[in-house]
């Protein structure tokens, strides 16, 4: 028997072909709305990595403890939050990935913020707080 | 001139340099999902399984061809005409220099805000994930390319038409006995930057790093030679040279008349030489050919220890970008953290930094160690009476395709869906609110790659990469070792150290990205 690339580029397509196959067969559920309580406390958000599925209506029922902007990455979807309230951030995941979130606090009655002001690392800084997961269907 | 360069890049760095800096936010953020554990463990199982299976086809095959396919495109006169018009390069080149002297003015000139700015996306993302990428899987474009190649001949031209007659000798021989180590140092510069400097997005930083390597390329053409600095001091042309042998296509001169006498030592034992561009330039029998994927790695002549460092070094490096991003990576930054909390504590250097420095500085030794140790090995199971460091100079290309798969699968998310943002900035490189081109409202889609393709397509990539790799081991022990049945044996440590590292490679496509 001679090895050759010939030889090996079939044993590759052959694989890829199965691997095809089975992806195509993996195809799941319809899509949902769903909806999920997130708390969020200084620099940590619970829960930590947000999960869904890709085409899923989603609602973050967010309780935040301070009042902020509330940030989904790659989406690019920014919110403001009220620290006494419950907010809704309705998104559709329409796109697979990890995607950072970041909440930007803003201290009640910041009316002093200007250019130059110390302190300003404190005040106006922007935490990564969690993960969103969407996952294929 | 050169003194001119001198003192405009010292101002232009030093001025960068006192900026204040603004620190990145979401620049080259990864949004790829990892790889789920079934797809790790199926990934790893295939790839032991198929080890196996492709060792005991070769027990049984026949040793491989010692010269391959390939077809000449210039043989067609319209395709070597098209290919080879001054008219048709000469735009090519002035947009490269162009791209050189846009990356530094936006850099320095333009807003510092890492995603408003052109520079930091360009070279960060466009130029060195997109152009390793291409000079892999298509072919040497850099070596065509090269703004500072490019700046050089026009300075010798503008030389020439000052000086008629004249010659723009090199001031200096190479000193032989350097090799590629300062193209090595200069890639692990590179490197630190890229994985522990801190302010790497920032536009002025990316701006103070094009112009001070401006200055040393050109410098070093200058005083060694054009040719010589390009193959043993300009990191990026000896980089990309050493992937580009994994490329689909090659060039190739037939004149062994010309090779002989050309700097670079180029002639082959069987005539001819290829990827010589120093040739390339002055010969009469020129080719252009298409050749099978990854067989210009299957070359192992006159592999000295200087070109064994740098794979190694690459394929640490290639490695260590994917690494430093998982969890098991951050704890070890905060335990650094921890430990240097009062020697370094600064937004710029902290204990975070000092690991990242230890894991480029000493991640390459400990791959050489871990190779050197399996190249002992591989002489034992041999029989053979060579050394670890000749075995493992002459094995050293055989797993280059091993850390290129990986390479692509951990950028192939950040060029696809990052990249994107060099739309907006080329209508508004400088971050000013231009809109030359009318793209400068493009958002990016995030859509565009989907994680079950991904996962599919990165575990079959790594597996593929793997596959290859034995087969060129096995070729290159069929040259290295006196007969079948040592050969043969041969493989087997070198068939454990790549699983080993096509398995790492494969975890760490697994694991969450969390820096």
């Amino acid at each position: 028997m001679t090895i050759n690339p010939f030889r090996i580029s079939m044993l590759i397509i052959t694989m890829a072909g199965v691997g095809t196959i089975l992806a195509a067969a993996c195809g799941g559920s319809a899509p949902e709305a769903v909806e999920i309580p997130v708390t969020v406390e200084g620099k940590t958000m619970n829960p930590g990595t947000i999960r869904v599925k890709q085409g899923d209506m989603v609602t973050l029922k967010i309780d935040a403890e301070d009042d902020g902007e509330f940030h989904l990455h790659g989406y690019d979807i920014e919110q403001n939050i009220d620290g006494d309230a419950v907010a809704s951030f309705y998104f559709v995941a329409d796109a697979t990935g990890r995607f950072k979130i970041t909440f930007h606090h803003s201290k009640k009655g910041d009316d002093e913020h200007k250019e130059g002001n110390h302190g300003h690392e404190e005040e106006d800084a922007e935490f990564d707080i969690g993960f969103l997961e969407v996952g294929p269907r | 001139m050169k003194i001119l360069y001198l003192v405009l890049t010292v101002f232009f760095a030093g001025a960068a340099l006192l900026v204040r800096p603004v620190y990145a936010h979401g620049f080259g953020e990864r949004t790829e999902l990892p790889v789920p554990l079934g797809f790790f463990l199926i990934g790893a199982g295939v790839t032991v399984g198929l080890s196996f299976t492709i060792i005991g086809m070769f027990s049984r095959g026949n040793p491989g061809h010692s010269s391959y396919w390939r077809y000449n495109l210039y043989q067609h006169r319209w395709l070597h005409l098209a290919l080879t018009s001054r008219l048709l390069l000469l735009p090519v080149k002035l947009l490269s220099v162009f791209l050189l002297a846009l990356v530094i003015a936006s850099g320095l000139f333009g807003d510092q805000a890492p995603s408003s700015n052109f520079a930091p996306t360009f070279v960060w993302i466009v130029w060195w994930v997109g152009m390793g990428f291409v000079v892999a899987l298509a072919g040497n474009l850099w070596a065509l390319i090269n703004p500072w190649t490019i700046l050089f001949e026009w300075v010798e031209i503008l030389y020439l038409m000052l000086r008629p007659g004249g010659r723009l000798s090199p001031a200096r021989q190479y000193p032989q006995n350097w090799g590629i180590w300062p193209a090595l140092l200069l890639f692990l510069c590179f490197t630190w930057i890229q994985d522990a400097f801190v302010q790497s997005p920032l536009p002025n930083r990316v701006a103070a790093m094009t112009l001070i390597y401006t200055v040393i390329t050109l410098g070093g053409m200058a005083i060694f030679g054009k040719h010589q600095w390009l193959r043993h001091g300009e990191a990026f042309s000896v980089v990309f040279s050493l992937l580009a042998k994994f490329a689909p296509t090659e060039v190739r001169v037939q004149d062994d008349g010309l090779c002989s006498t050309c700097g670079a030592q180029c002639l082959s034992k069987k005539g001819g030489c290829v990827n010589c561009y120093e040739c390339f330039g002055s010969a009469k029998g020129k080719e252009l050919n298409i050749r099978p994927f990854a067989i210009g790695l299957t070359q192992n002549g006159g592999k000295t220890n200087d070109v064994l460092a740098m794979v190694v070094l690459l394929l640490a490096t290639v490695t260590f970008d994917g690494f430093s991003a998982t969890q098991v990576w951050v704890d070890i930054q905060t335990f650094s953290v921890d430990i240097f909390i009062s020697v370094a504590n600064g937004p710029d250097f902290n204990g975070r930094t000092i690991a990242d420095s230890l894991g480029v500085l000493l991640l390459p030794v400990i791959f050489l160690v871990i190779y050197l140790a399996f190249s002992r090995l591989i002489s034992g199971s041999a029989g053979s009476d060579l050394g670890a460091v000749t075995v493992a100079r002459a094995f050293a290309y055989s797993l280059i395709p091993i850390a290129l798969a990986y390479n692509i699968a951990h950028f192939i998310t950040l060029l696809l869906i990052q990249g994107q943002l060099i739309i907006p900035l080329t209508s508004d490189p400088f971050g000013y609110g231009w809109n030359l081109l009318g793209t400068e409202d493009y958002r990016i889609n995030i859509g565009v790659i989907n994680a079950r393709g991904l996962w599919y397509s990165s575990v079959g990539l790594i597996i593929v990469g793997h596959i290859i790799a034995v087969y060129l081991a096995h070729l290159i022990s069929l040259r290295t070792f006196q007969d079948k049945s040592a050969a043969i044996n041969s493989q087997y440590p070198m068939l454990m150290l790549m699983v080993i590292y096509t398995v790492v490679s494969l975890w760490t496509i697994a694991q969450p990205i969390v820096a």
